[in-house]
């Protein structure tokens, strides 16, 4: 009986040897060709409709260096996905990464890994912690709160509003832009002491979410002179909720932050003449294109940070504005 | 036969090698299990104990920023505005606020401000009986009501008050309402890393759930909380490795709870059983190879001599075996090969004895035949004449057969005379003597007359001793004057 099953023994034994074998295989790599440069970029969330706009800039701008080819990696809001999409990248020998981490502490090591293997990396919006990358590129979003404050202070100022009721839409509480949005608004009003924040709520950056908040907010307070919200979409849910109580919106200002080219984004609203003011938040996409290209054919040395100065949209410049950035 | 001692073996072998394994394996298992589960209810504690810091120290910087602004003289002004200026100023300079209210010493509110906006004095209500009023009064402290749900956006606040202080009299002049966004610290907790699908969760003193990763598990749910660590049911129902601390603040009680699903929790266990396992069977596969080999190795040269001792049984004797080895089974072969060699030589021996056996044994035959021919010759000289030579020996069976030849060839030749010629018989005696007469007298009754020649002296003189009586029978002295006197006789008869 023993003497039938040994080809049995044999071919259990092969399997096994071969199934072993073939755990410890190697994944294939595409390494680049030289004269050519392979850029992988891992993007935190495609579905952001921001984060959306910077890998638009990012494939705009790499398409004027035919020599660049750009891989995206969308991570869809998983920090797990997001290491695996960046241990790709170095698997496959990339020449360069730019990274727009989910979240900083997770991502860390990776972004530290490849740079440790000599990739230089791009580290976009979020940072990481330490000093393992090549270079940050980024808005500061103090900066943009202190230019919507000095510019809601100014508006007060020449409207004669004394007081002049600012209701804030915050984003998520706890997150660095929606802090950083509020501080420096809170800074840029400080000129202008008839300038008061009289109701503040996190409508967690979602249009939807704002509108109930806003109602509640007017509801009241019958005296709004400014709207400002952390972002475009909850500004357009605060004008919603100004029709939805029946409130006149046409002495109020509204200000927004972002200024999205995109068909429902803040530079349309401005034109439409809904959101009275917004600012872009850079995604720094172009910028990065050019410091890789800087990096990898010029071997220049860049910067550790390069914040990124935003724009004042107004009616006067948006039109202009949208067709800069490409939107339609 | 052998086939019963291979399978016997080669399980044994097997066995040998297996159960150590086994044994090994499952003590190896045991104690990975034990270490894995210690080490994940150790990080879950390790993470409860973040949490409690955590929210100990948000509340406890919650209750500074109150007892900060009480200390603010325009809180205590009748400046409305001022107040309500003061207030605001916390609630959205500082976002830890969702409303203050400031409340007088007989309970009513003087001043509310939430996050929406300062509330009208049409709206300011009283709070008597509240105990968010009476117990700060009474015990001069710090008071934790619990926590609701924002109504507006249903984040978790706590409700807590502080007295504030008439500055003269040291005593409490009223308190000071707060309900703490517990949001943010929530989140952070309920973040805390620890595993996959691990969970912290808050559960207040009422055993209701505050806190959850999943913000729609957390509404007005009261799932019971386990009495110890270790596995339990966790709050969406599947078994979960968890561990749950208590902690107090003032008079505020919580318990942090951190649980991970057992399947997560026993997840690396599993794979280092897999591996485990796999390992058991790839040396399984080996042992059970080696012992193949190894049992053939004893058994078939076994099997090979039993073959041969069969063929020798059935009379083989030329069977032999190679001789394969060096060892014992060696030293078997070459025995077996020699004893076989000793039995052939042995059978060749015996065969060749009972040739030499048989063919004596026909000389013998042979040689008796003509003996028993030669001892009883009736020799017919003469026409009606025949003479019986008797030469040797003669016993009582050669006597019986001497009378039976001469009996028959008288007979049958129809001789008238029979001469017996006893010049060669080597001994007389007594049976002798009978013999030769009872052999005259049934020849005489035939008709037939019997002559003796050649009586010797020896005869003659035993004849005379013992007095036997030869008075009818015609004796002679040789044959030749015997035959003489038969012809003669015949003769004269004719």
């Amino acid at each position: 009986m023993l003497k039938r099953l040994r080809p049995l023994i044999t071919l259990a034994t092969l399997v096994l040897v071969i199934g072993l074998a073939a755990c410890g295989s190697a994944p294939s790599t595409a390494q680049p060709t030289p004269g050519r440069f392979v850029i992988g970029m891992s993007q935190a969330n495609n579905a952001e409709p921001w984060r959306a706009a910077m890998n638009a800039q990012i494939a705009a701008a790499a398409l004027k260096h035919p020599e660049l080819e750009v891989r995206f990696a969308d991570a869809k809001q998983s920090n797990a996905t997001q290491v695996a999409d960046v241990e790709r990248f170095i698997e496959a020998g990339v020449n360069l990464l730019i990274i727009s981490p989910n979240e900083a502490t997770p991502l860390t090591n990776v972004v530290a890994r490849a740079y440790d293997k000599g990739i230089p990396v791009i580290v976009l919006d979020r940072k990481v912690n330490g000093a393992k990358y090549t270079m940050w590129i980024g808005a500061d979003n103090k900066l943009i709160g202190r230019r919507a404050g000095a510019y809601a202070a100014q508006w007060c100022k020449v409207q004669g509003r004394d007081p002049c009721n600012v209701i804030e839409l915050r984003g998520l509480e706890g997150s660095t832009p929606a802090t950083e949005r509020g501080d420096g608004f809170r800074e840029g009003i400080a000129t202008n002491p008839t300038v008061k924040i009289i109701a503040s709520q996190n409508a967690d950056w979602i249009g939807d979410k704002a509108i109930p908040l806003a109602v509640e907010m007017l509801k009241v307070n019958p005296k709004v002179d400014v709207v400002y919200a952390h972002n475009d979409p909850m500004a357009e849910g605060a004008i919603n909720a100004f029709a939805q109580t029946k409130t006149d919106l046409s002495t109020t200002l509204i200000i927004g932050i972002d200024a999205l080219p995109t068909p429902d984004g803040g530079i349309k609203s401005v034109i439409a003449n809904r959101i009275n003011v917004t600012y872009v938040y850079p995604t720094g996409g172009q910028e990065a294109i050019e410091w890789a290209v800087k990096i990898l054919e010029q071997q220049a040395q860049p910067p550790k940070e390069v914040i990124l100065d935003t724009l004042e949209v107004v009616p006067a410049n948006a039109v202009e504005l949208l067709k800069t950035f490409g939107g339609q | 036969m052998n086939r019963s001692l291979r399978v016997s073996l080669t399980s044994l072998l097997i066995a040998l090698s297996l159960i150590p394994a086994l044994v090994v394996g499952t003590a190896l298992g045991w104690s990975i299990f034990q270490r894995e589960r210690a080490q994940v209810l150790r990080f879950e504690r390790q993470i409860s104990e973040q949490a409690t810091d955590q929210i100990t120290t948000y509340i406890a910087g919650a209750e500074t920023e109150l007892y900060t602004l009480i200390q603010d003289p325009d809180l205590h002004g009748t400046n409305a505005l001022a107040r309500e200026a003061v207030m605001r100023e916390a609630l959205l300079y500082r976002n830890t606020f969702d409303e203050l209210a400031l409340v007088d010493n007989l309970g009513a509110e003087s001043s509310r401000v939430s996050r929406i906006g300062a509330a009208a004095s049409a709206d300011l209500h009283s709070h008597r009986t509240d105990a968010i009023f009476t117990e700060p009064m009474r015990l001069n402290k710090t008071y934790y009501l619990g926590f609701e749900l924002s109504q507006l956006n249903g984040e978790p606040l706590l409700w807590m008050a502080v007295p504030t202080l008439d500055v003269p009299s040291g005593q409490p002049d009223g308190v000071l309402i707060a309900k703490v966004r517990m949001r943010q610290v929530f989140d952070r907790v309920t973040s805390l890393p620890f595993g996959p699908n691990s969970t912290v969760m808050v559960f207040d003193a009422t055993g209701r759930l505050v806190a959850h990763p999943n913000l729609a598990v957390v509404i007005n749910t009261t799932p019971p909380i386990p009495a110890a660590d270790g596995v339990a049911n966790g709050v969406l129902g599947e078994e979960v490795l968890q561990v749950r601390r208590l902690m107090n603040i003032g008079n505020l009680s919580l318990v942090i709870r951190a649980e991970q699903p057992l399947a997560d929790a026993d997840a690396s266990m599993r794979d280092s059983l897999t591996t485990a396992t796999l390992l058991f069977f790839v040396i399984a596969v080996v042992a059970a190879a080696f012992a193949l080999i190894a049992v053939n190795r004893i058994s078939r040269p076994i099997r090979i001599l039993a073959a041969a001792t069969q063929r020798i049984s059935a009379g083989d004797t030329s069977s032999q075996v190679a001789v394969t080895r060096r060892d014992e089974i060696g030293a078997l072969q070459r025995d077996f090969n020699q004893m076989v060699a000793d039995l052939r030589a042995q059978r060749t021996a015996i065969d060749e004895r009972t040739t030499d056996l048989q063919t004596s044994l026909d000389r013998q035959r042979d040689l008796l035949e003509t003996v028993a021919q030669l001892s009883s010759p009736l020799l017919p000289v003469w026409d009606g004449v025949v003479v019986l030579p008797i030469v040797g020996h003669v016993d009582a069976q050669r006597g019986a057969a001497l009378t039976t030849a001469l009996v028959e060839g008288v007979a049958k030749r129809r001789s008238r005379v029979a001469i017996l010629d006893i010049t060669g018989l080597a001994t007389v005696n007594t049976e002798v003597v009978q013999t030769l007469l009872h052999a005259t007298q049934a020849i005489e009754l035939l008709g037939t007359h019997a002559m003796l020649a050649g009586v010797s002296a020896s005869f003659a003189q035993h004849i005379v001793a013992n007095g036997v009586d030869l008075s009818g029978l015609e004796s002679y002295r040789d044959l030749q004057s015997a035959a003489e006197q038969a012809i003669t006789r015949l003769n004269g008869q004719r």
